[in-house]
């Protein structure tokens, strides 16, 4: 359902200041994809495949990651279950995690991550880079806003079980097993 | 596993969709020939016993929720996750003594409109109307959407003809049985799910162990373990609210209320309950066994059959989808039965046609669940979302008629304007913190809101309603 919103404002927890989302980023990103190819003379390498990730801070621990493969691919019947998602702390993927694609799906759910800026990239068998490189920032929900939410609920909680306990000790179910029809 | 990575070939699954499709709406149209009025059709006779009681409640509430959601959301929460959804049990037994004091004051009920109507009054009535439509179509097109789901998982079938199958079966069965035909499948649909999800836990904990489940989590994946995760934190009670909301004011869990036989409906629900409990706890394990074996979904969704297809091969695969397949059809129909009730009684009935004969009650009825089964497979097409965000969704909506639909059935003070206005500020606030913060906090706050303003309608009401107008009879 969140993806029907276009525009969509959010706020963040930390003073509720409010940012533009999504698709302002968006459109940043475009303007400055097209500066870029236009403005700079710089050469870009060709990629097998085009992976991408949330724009936005992750605030639950996990989150989806797509490839699509780049039509100027040098090798298009690379295919992605041949693949590795690596994963990194560091740009230079030290200590690197891995994950796969199942069957032919081309995207992957990431999950359980501790709070933490994440590198990922695609690379073959032999370790070579098969995409570019996206960045993940994982920021979970300060303890004390979770905290705050559970006690409310189950203060919630607790006021509805002693009112329904209260109403039914109060009004004794009296139900015949003839069943009344007119 | 065929060459895709799936564990059954797409025509595998397709001869299996054909042959639980052919069996369920033969059923349905066998069990449909004893309904001879619109009453045998939309609330069996209001004699349904012991037995077929507790196992529709139980089979209900087991639907995608519990079989693909339970491990969605365990593989985004972790512990929290699978604990927490467990806990939607307690929507059904908590309604047990509603369902009794329902039976109590609507011996003649049909609707949980109906209730709404009588208490309340007209502008709650449309308040809870439009959350009971948004929810059954939520609830409906998650069930669509997850039928669509499972099939791509296992065999690879596109989406969109796993989906349309799914909803063709349980538009067919529903469409000649009714709600004898829902109770009866539901029955045999209950003995189904309960084998078939503790072989797949027993076959689950034989292949991978248990031990190196943890170790596997607790390396790579720590947040799935920590029960200081924040999101999974807020997302507890949420739930909790959620499934009391969804069993509390749906027409699904009322119709039931009043089809069960005299004092049936207490011991049903509240056995229902209690053999509910422990299903998400296996379903949702099942999913944090997905790094250990090297699944990542695509859609959290899709963990649990791709899980359990990945251990026990290709009859692990069948036995996943008769046991999903099951649980979808078990709340699919049940669904459809009940939303049909509602548009036949509370919009056909009471408000377009007042002297409308029995035969053309039961016609209307049948023409509803078409439509519904229509509407349900229009909204599908897109697959606009998780299941679990989609369910969410409607968190926000149908928590806030918990005390609403709690008070009104036990005190005689509070007002319908306080009814009306507590329902709608609280989806209100709940759907701005949806999209605010996130969809595990949606049902808590909508609650909370909701609650806040029926205390205030207590305390400051001074209605002494009589419990004789909800006795209401039907014209001769």
């Amino acid at each position: 359902m969140q993806g029907l919103v276009g525009l969509k404002v959010t706020f963040n927890w930390e003073g509720f200041v409010p940012k533009v989302t999504r698709s302002l980023r968006r459109y940043c990103s475009l303007i400055t994809a097209f500066s870029a190819v236009f403005f700079t003379a710089t050469p870009v390498s060709a990629q097998d495949y085009q992976l991408s990730g949330p724009n936005a801070p992750v605030r639950a621990g996990y989150f989806v990651v797509e490839a699509s493969q780049s039509q100027s691919a040098a090798t298009a019947d690379l295919q992605l279950r041949d693949l590795q998602l690596q994963q990194s702390v560091s740009e230079s993927f030290d200590d690197a995690k891995y994950y796969h694609f199942f069957g032919d799906f081309s995207e992957l759910t990431v999950t359980g991550v501790p709070s933490g800026n994440y590198f990922l990239r695609l690379v073959d068998s032999a370790g070579s880079p098969r995409s570019n490189i996206i960045e993940v920032r994982v920021d979970h929900y300060p303890l004390w806003q979770a905290l705050t939410l559970f006690f409310i609920g189950l203060i919630l909680f607790v006021i509805l079980l002693i009112t329904q306990l209260y109403f039914f000790i109060r009004n004794p179910i009296q139900i015949t097993n003839e069943v009344k029809h007119e | 596993m065929n060459d895709a990575g799936f564990a059954l070939s797409t025509e595998l699954g397709l001869w299996l969709v054909a042959l639980f499709g052919l069996a369920w709406i033969a059923f349905g149209w066998y069990l449909g020939r004893a309904n001879k009025t619109h009453e045998d059709f939309a609330l069996a006779g209001r004699n349904v016993g012991m037995a077929l009681a507790a196992a529709t409640a139980m089979a209900t509430w087991v639907t995608s929720n519990t079989t693909l959601v339970a491990p969605q959301l365990t593989y985004q929460f972790g512990i929290w996750g699978m604990v927490g959804y467990s806990f939607a049990a307690l929507g059904l037994i908590l309604f047990a003594p509603l369902a009794a004091r329902i039976k109590q004051l609507m011996p003649n009920g049909y609707t949980s409109g109906d209730f709404i109507r009588l208490r309340y009054g007209r502008a709650a009535w449309w308040a809870f109307i439009v959350i009971s439509v948004v929810y059954a179509f939520g609830w409906l097109v998650s069930l669509g959407m997850a039928g669509g789901i499972l099939l791509q998982a296992l065999s690879g079938l596109d989406y969109h003809i796993g989906m349309s199958a799914i909803l063709l079966i349980c538009v067919g069965y529903t469409l000649f049985g009714g709600l004898r035909a829902v109770i009866a499948t539901d029955f045999i649909q209950a003995v189904i799910i309960i084998v078939g999800v503790v072989l797949i836990a027993w076959f689950l904990i034989d292949t991978v162990s248990l031990e190196s489940i943890h170790t596997e989590l607790s390396g790579e994946h720590p947040q799935l373990l920590d029960l200081l995760f924040p999101a999974a934190v807020m997302f507890l009670f949420n739930n909790i609210f959620f499934g009391l909301g969804e069993i509390f004011h749906s027409n699904v869990w009322w119709s039931r209320a009043l089809a069960f036989r005299g004092k049936v409906a207490m011991k049903a629900f509240l056995l229902g309950g209690l053999l509910w409990l422990p299903i998400p706890i296996v379903t949702g394990f099942i999913a944090l066994a997905a790094p250990q074996l090297g699944i990542f979904p695509p859609s959290a969704d899709m963990v649990g059959p791709m899980v359990a297809a990945e251990v026990l091969g290709k009859v692990g695969a069948i036995v996943v989808f008769i046991v999903v397949f099951s649980a979808l059809a078990s709340s699919l129909d049940s669904l459809l039965a009940a939303t049909a009730d509602l548009v036949t009684r509370d919009f056909y009935h009471k408000k377009f046609k007042p002297q409308a004969t029995d035969a053309q009650l039961m016609r209307m009825n049948r023409y509803s669940i078409i439509g519904l089964g229509v509407l349900t497979w229009l909204f599908c097409l897109p697959q606009i979302a998780t299941l679990g965000a989609l369910l969410n969704f409607a968190g926000a909506f149908v928590a806030s008629t918990i005390f609403p639909v709690v008070l009104g059935l036990y005190s005689r003070r509070i007002a319908g304007s306080y009814a009306a206005l507590a329902m709608t500020a609280g989806t209100l606030c709940g759907l701005i913190s949806y999209f605010l913060i996130g969809f595990y906090v949606a049902a808590l706050v909508s609650c909370a809101v909701s609650a806040s303003l029926c205390a205030i309608g207590l305390w400051r009401g001074k209605v002494d309603f009589d419990w004789e107008h909800l006795a209401e009879r039907e014209e001769a």
